[in-house]
C-alpha cells in the first residue's frame, strides 16, 4: 500500500501493487532502499536473512521504476560479496605513481587517515581554497556533503560527473528551453520519437526501468520510433527505422529536417513561436535585437495595428514572424527569418552528402514528424486544455560528444521548438521543472523576457543555463571556466591545461583531491597518459573506494565505503536536495530513500560522518552546516546548529521533517521507503504555464563572441570563435575530413550497454558473465564492407591505432554499424590489479581519444569523441 | 540612483549580506552591511552590491544588467528567494545570504 500524502484526494491507495513496506518476519526481512549500481537510483526491496542477502527486487511502490530492476542492480549482490573489496583505510607507501606501478598499500587506522586529510584540508582552506579539487560522482549523500564545500569554503572545482561528454550541452539547453535539468518524453502520449545518439526508451537514461516498458507500450499502441545513430545498438533493434548517420553530422541532419519543416512543407507552431519564444523579436543588420530606446527592451512588430512594441506590451496581439520593418532608422527582421534562412542552406540533397542519410528519407521523416506534431491540438488533462504535441527528438551522448557539440545539440533541439513540442502533452519534457509541493519552485523569466531562472530548485545545484551567460575574463581556474561563458562545466580541460599552465596564467596548484568511488582516470577524459600526469602532480589524492580500480592506483589515501546494500541516504532518487522527483507528465511525484539492509564490515564507516569529522578538525564544519541548512531547505526547529555534532540519521530526520512535516521523519521513511504525492496539471505539463519566453535565436552569442575575442587577443590566444553564432550551423570534426581524404580507415565511437555501467562494470562477476555470453560487449563492431576490405573475419584479433594509443581487440563483423565506423561498447580494458576479473578484457574507449585544445568545442568544452582510427588485422 | 534630496525624505533599512565561498573572495569580505531605501527589492540589492563590492564581484556574481547570476542562490532570512517573489522580493532588513552554487553535470 502507498499512502498518497498530498493532493486533492490524499488517502491510502494502491498505486501500483502492494508490497513496498518493510516486512519483517521471523525468518527474513524485506528492506526498502535504493539501488546504486548506476545513476538512476531505482527503488528496491532487499531480502535479508541471517545477515545475508537472498534477493533484490524492484520496489513496486516507487513511480521511478514501478517494481522493475535491471541486471546491473541485481548484480549489486556480487559487489557486496566482492573478494577484492577494501574494508580498511589504506596509505600508499610507494612515492612513485603511474600506470602499472604498485602503490604498495599499507593498512592504517581511521584516526591516522582522518588526521592526514584534516591537516591538508585546513591548510588549503586557509591558504587558498582553489587548491582543493573534488570529484563527487555517485548518487548518495557523500556527493551532497562534498559538494557543500564549493559554497562553504570557495573551491570552484566541484566535478560532479565522470564522462567528458555528459552534461556538456544538455543541461545548459534544457535550462533555457524547458526550465529543468535533464530530458525525457511523455511516453504516455508520445506518437513519434526520434532518438539521436541515445537509447532513450530502450537501454539507457534516467528512470529507464520505468521508461523502457512505457516505450514498449507506446510502440504497441503505434508510436513510431526512429533511431539516428552510427551504431545499430539495442535501441536500433527495437526501432521502426534505424538511420545509420555518419558521426559528427547531427547538426546537418537537424538543419535538413528544419529546412523541410520551415521552408518546404511549412509545418510549424506559429502561435507558440509568436507568444512563447523570441522568434518575433526584431533584429538589426548586426544580428542584435532592436531595443526600445527608453526601456532597453527588445521590440516586435504587431501586425494587428502595425505598431512596434516591446515584448511585454499588454496590447501585443499578433507579433510578426516574417517581413522587414523600418524601426529606429534601420531595417529590421524577426529572428524567425534568420532561422529559416539558415535552414534553407541545408537542402536534403546537401544533407545526404554530409550525413549519408538519403534525401528522400529526410523529407519523408520531416513530414511524418511535422504531421504527427498535430500543431494546434489540445488535450484535456484534469479538466484543463493543454497543448498536445505528441512528438519528440531525444538527443544525448552522441551529439554532445563532438568538436561542434553545441550546434549538433541546438539544431536537434530546434526541431522540437518549432512545432511547440516542449513541456506539453506527448512532447519531451525537462526533468525537475515545476513543483508546488513540498516546496514551490517554478522557472522564471529573466532578462529580455527569456527563460533564465529555475525558481527555488537551484538551492544545491547551480542554474548554469546558456542564458544570459557569464562575464568573460582572463582565466584563474585550471578548467578555463571563464573562457566558456555558457558552458555548464569545463573540467574536461584540466589535464590539457596542465600541459602548459603558464600559457593560461594559472597561478595556483591543486594540493588536495578527494574523489568518490567512480573511475575518473578511465572514463573522465581522453589520452590516459595526460590524465595520469595531472593526478601525479597533486600532493594528496584521497579516494573513497569499494575496490582498487585504476583511479585508486593513483591515490595516496584510500577510505573504504559501504556498498549500496549497507549505505544510507535521504535522497535515493534525486540530484537536487531541495525539491521532489517525478517523471514527465506523471500524475504523482515521489521521494524514496536509501537505507542499510546490512551492517557494513568492521572498519567501514559512514562516509558522511567521516567527512564531517574532517570538516570539524579542519575548522570549516559550521560553514558547511550553513550551506547544508539552505541547500536542503532545513527549517526551524530542524536547522543544524553551529558547534553541534550530528549523526547521519539525525540529519536525515531533520531533512525529512523540514520537507514533509513532523509525521514524516527518517523513521517513517525507513518503514515505508517511498513517499508519493499527487501533482497538479501545471506541474505535470508546465510548458505553457511558465511565464517566460524560449530562445530560437541566441542573440547573446554575438556579444559573447565579441567579449571572448577581446580577452583571447589580450592573452595572445588564437581560437576560432565562428561557432558563436545565434543560429545553428554544421562544421566538420577533424575525423570527418580525415576519412574523406582517405587518411584513416574508420571513426571510432562508443555506445552504451544496458547491463554495464562505469566503475560498476565488468569487474562484477555476474556482469562479466553477461558480457562474455553477449559477444558484442567485449568485441568491437566493424562493418562487413570495411572488414572485407581489410581481410578481417568475425572473431579475428585486430589492432586499432589512434593518434595516442594502439590496442588489440576482437572484431565483431556486422551490418549493424555505419560502414565508416568502429563501435566500442561500455567501459572495459581495465589494468588495475584490484580488479583481476576484468583486467585486459575489452577496449578502453577513452584511452584512445586524442586530447588537445583543438579537440574541444569552443562553446561547451565537449571533447570530440570521433576517434580517427587505422585498422589492421593483428 | 536617488538624489540626496530624495534620500532625505526616505526611510532606510539595514541588510546584512553574508558572502559564502568564492563570493567572499570576489567581494573581499564575508559580511557587508548595506543600507537601502525602504521598499527596496533583491534586484536593487544586487545593483547596490555591484557598486559596493567592486568590479571582480560584479563581473562574476552579476549579469551584465546587474541582476544576480542564475547560479547565485539568494536566501532571505533563510528562505530561498524563489519561494518568495524572486528578484522582486521586498527586503525588510535582516540577513541575506549569497551562495555560489556548483554545476551538476550528470554521469
Amino acid at each position: 500500500m502507498v499512502t498518497i500524502v498530498k493532493g486533492r484526494d490524499a488517502y491510502t491507495h494502491t498505486v501500483h501493487r502492494p508490497g513496498g513496506q518493510r516486512h519483517e518476519t521471523a525468518s527474513s526481512d524485506w528492506v526498502p532502499t535504493t539501488c546504486r549500481m548506476c545513476l538512476v537510483g531505482c527503488a528496491v526491496l532487499v531480502q535479508v536473512e541471517d545477515g545475508k542477502v537472498l534477493n533484490v527486487i524492484g520496489n513496486p511502490d516507487s513511480p521511478k521504476n514501478q517494481g522493475r530492476m535491471c541486471a546491473k542492480g541485481k548484480s549489486g549482490i556480487i559487489n557486496h560479496y566482492n573478494p577484492n573489496r577494501v574494508t580498511r583505510p589504506l596509505k600508499r607507501t610507494n612515492p612513485e605513481k603511474g600506470i602499472g606501478i604498485d602503490p604498495k598499500w599499507q593498512e592504517i587506522a581511521w584516526e591516522e587517515a582522518i588526521e592526514i586529510i584534516s591537516g591538508k584540508m585546513r591548510k588549503v582552506c586557509q591558504e587558498d581554497p582553489r587548491k582543493l579539487y573534488l570529484q563527487l560522482w555517485g548518487g548518495n549523500d557523500l556527493r551532497t556533503w562534498l559538494g557543500a564545500l564549493g559554497p562553504a569554503v570557495g573551491t570552484p572545482y566541484i566535478q560532479t560527473g565522470v564522462s567528458p561528454t555528459c552534461g556538456k550541452t544538455i543541461h545548459s539547453i534544457q535550462h533555457i528551453t524547458a526550465g529543468g535539468f535533464h530530458t525525457e518524453p511523455d511516453f504516455a502520449h508520445c506518437n513519434y520519437l526520434i532518438d539521436c545518439g541515445t537509447q532513450m526508451g530502450v537501454a539507457t537514461r534516467e528512470a529507464f526501468n520505468r521508461l523502457v516498458p512505457e516505450c514498449a507500450k507506446a510502440r504497441e499502441r503505434g508510436m513510431k520510433l526512429v533511431v539516428v545513430d552510427p551504431v545499430g545498438n539495442n535501441a536500433a533493434a527495437k526501432a521502426d527505422e534505424w538511420l545509420p548517420i555518419r558521426p559528427g553530422t547531427d547538426a546537418a541532419f537537424g538543419l535538413g529536417m528544419l529546412n523541410v519543416l520551415l521552408n518546404e512543407i511549412k509545418i510549424y507552431d506559429a502561435e507558440f513561436l509568436k507568444h512563447h519564444t523570441n522568434a518575433a523579436y526584431l533584429l538589426g543588420a548586426n544580428g542584435k535585437y532592436v531595443r526600445d530606446t527608453a526601456t532597453g527592451k527588445p521590440l516586435l512588430h504587431d501586425l494587428s495595428d502595425g505598431r512596434v512594441k516591446t515584448y511585454d506590451d499588454p496590447t501585443l496581439k499578433e507579433p510578426a514572424l516574417e517581413g522587414e520593418y523600418r524601426v529606429q532608422d534601420q531595417e529590421a527582421r524577426p529572428a524567425f527569418v534568420l532561422l529559416k534562412a539558415r535552414a534553407a542552406e541545408y537542402p536534403a540533397e546537401r544533407v545526404e552528402a554530409i550525413t549519408s542519410i538519403p534525401a528522400k528519407t529526410i523529407r519523408r521523416m520531416a513530414r511524418e514528424f511535422g504531421e504527427a506534431a498535430q500543431v494546434g491540438a489540445t488535450l484535456k488533462i484534469d479538466g484543463v486544455d493543454v497543448p498536445y504535441r505528441p512528438v519528440n527528438v531525444e538527443w544525448m551522448r552522441g551529439p554532445q560528444g563532438h568538436k561542434h557539440a553545441w550546434h549538433h545539440s541546438w539544431s536537434l533541439t530546434l526541431m522540437n521548438l518549432v512545432v511547440g513540442a516542449v513541456g506539453v502533452v506527448g512532447s519531451g519534457h525537462a526533468t525537475d521543472v515545476a513543483h508546488n509541493w513540498p516546496v514551490r519552485s517554478w522557472p522564471e523569466a529573466g532578462e529580455d523576457g527569456m527563460l533564465q531562472n529555475r525558481g527555488s530548485a537551484g538551492r544545491a545545484v547551480g542554474n548554469l543555463g546558456a542564458f544570459p551567460g557569464r562575464a568573460v575574463t582572463a582565466p584563474g581556474r585550471w578548467d578555463l571556466f571563464e573562457l566558456f561563458p555558457v558552458a555548464r562545466h569545463t573540467r574536461t580541460l584540466v589535464p590539457e591545461v596542465f600541459k602548459d599552465p603558464g600559457k593560461y596564467g594559472i597561478d595556483h596548484k591543486i594540493e588536495l583531491l578527494i574523489h568518490t568511488p567512480a573511475n575518473y582516470v578511465m572514463g573522465g577524459w581522453g589520452d590516459t597518459k595526460a590524465v595520469v600526469d595531472w593526478y601525479k602532480s597533486i600532493d594528496l589524492v584521497v579516494g573513497f573506494a569499494l575496490e582498487i580500480h585504476e583511479t585508486h592506483e593513483l591515490d595516496d589515501i584510500v577510505l573504504p565505503v559501504p556498498t549500496y546494500l549497507e549505505a544510507n541516504a535521504f535522497h535515493g532518487s534525486h540530484v537536487d536536495a531541495g525539491t521532489g522527483d517525478a517523471l514527465a507528465g506523471d500524475h504523482v511525484g515521489f521521494h524514496h530513500i536509501q537505507q542499510a539492509a546490512l551492517k557494513p564490515p568492521e572498519g567501514v564507516r559512514s562516509p558522511v560522518e567521516v567527512m564531517m569529522e574532517i570538516y570539524h578538525r579542519a575548522g570549516i564544519l559550521d560553514d558547511v552546516y550553513l550551506v547544508a541548512n539552505r541547500s536542503m531547505g532545513l527549517k526551524p526547529p530542524y536547522l543544524l546548529e553551529a558547534g553541534k555534532r550530528y549523526t547521519e540519521a539525525e540529519i536525515f530526520d531533520r531533512h525529512a521533517k523540514s520537507l514533509y512535516g513532523e509525521e514524516h521523519g527518517w523513521d517513517w521513511f525507513k518503514k515505508n521507503g517511498v513517499l508519493v504525492h499527487e501533482r497538479d496539471v501545471e506541474e505535470r505539463y508546465p510548458g505553457r504555464f511558465i511565464k517566460a519566453r524560449i530562445p530560437i535565436y541566441l542573440e547573446h552569442f554575438i556579444g559573447l563572441r565579441e567579449e571572448l575575442q577581446t580577452v583571447l587577443t589580450a592573452m595572445g590566444l588564437d581560437w576560432d570563435l565562428s561557432d558563436y553564432e545565434p543560429v545553428p550551423n554544421w562544421r566538420p570534426c577533424d575525423s570527418f575530413e580525415q576519412i574523406r581524404r582517405g587518411e584513416i580507415d574508420a571513426i571510432g565511437v562508443s555506445y552504451k550497454l544496458p547491463y554495464a555501467y562505469g566503475a560498476h562494470g565488468n569487474a562484477n562477476a555476474w556482469i562479466n558473465e553477461l558480457c562474455q555470453k553477449l559477444p558484442y560487449s567485449y568485441g568491437v563492431l566493424i562493418n562487413t564492407k570495411l572488414a572485407e576490405r581489410k581481410g578481417i573475419k568475425d572473431g579475428d584479433t585486430i589492432r586499432l591505432e589512434s593518434p595516442v594509443k594502439s590496442v588489440k581487440a576482437v572484431a565483431r563483423v556486422t551490418e549493424c554499424i555505419h560502414p565508416e565506423v568502429i563501435g566500442i561498447a561500455g567501459n572495459a580494458g581495465h589494468w588495475a590489479r584490484g580488479k583481476p576479473l576484468s583486467t585486459g578484457i575489452g577496449v578502453n574507449f577513452n584511452g584512445l581519444l586524442p586530447f588537445d585544445m583543438s579537440k574541444f568545442d569552443v562553446i561547451s568544452s565537449a571533447l570530440d569523441h570521433c576517434i580517427p582510427l587505422k585498422v589492421y588485422k593483428a | 540612483m536617488i538624489s540626496a534630496e530624495e534620500a532625505g525624505d526616505m526611510n532606510f533599512i539595514a541588510v546584512k549580506v553574508v558572502m559564502m565561498g568564492e563570493l567572499k573572495r570576489w567581494a573581499g569580505e564575508r559580511e557587508v552591511e548595506v543600507e537601502l531605501p525602504d521598499g527596496s527589492t533583491i534586484q536593487m540589492l544586487a545593483e547596490k552590491l555591484g557598486v559596493m563590492c567592486g568590479e571582480t564581484f560584479a563581473r562574476n556574481a552579476l549579469t551584465r544588467k546587474g541582476a544576480f547570476q542564475p547560479h547565485v542562490a539568494v536566501f532571505i532570512d533563510g528562505v530561498h528567494m524563489g519561494e518568495l517573489e524572486s528578484a522582486q522580493t521586498i527586503l525588510r532588513g535582516g540577513r541575506v545570504e549569497l551562495m555560489l552554487l556548483p554545476s551538476y553535470e550528470g554521469g
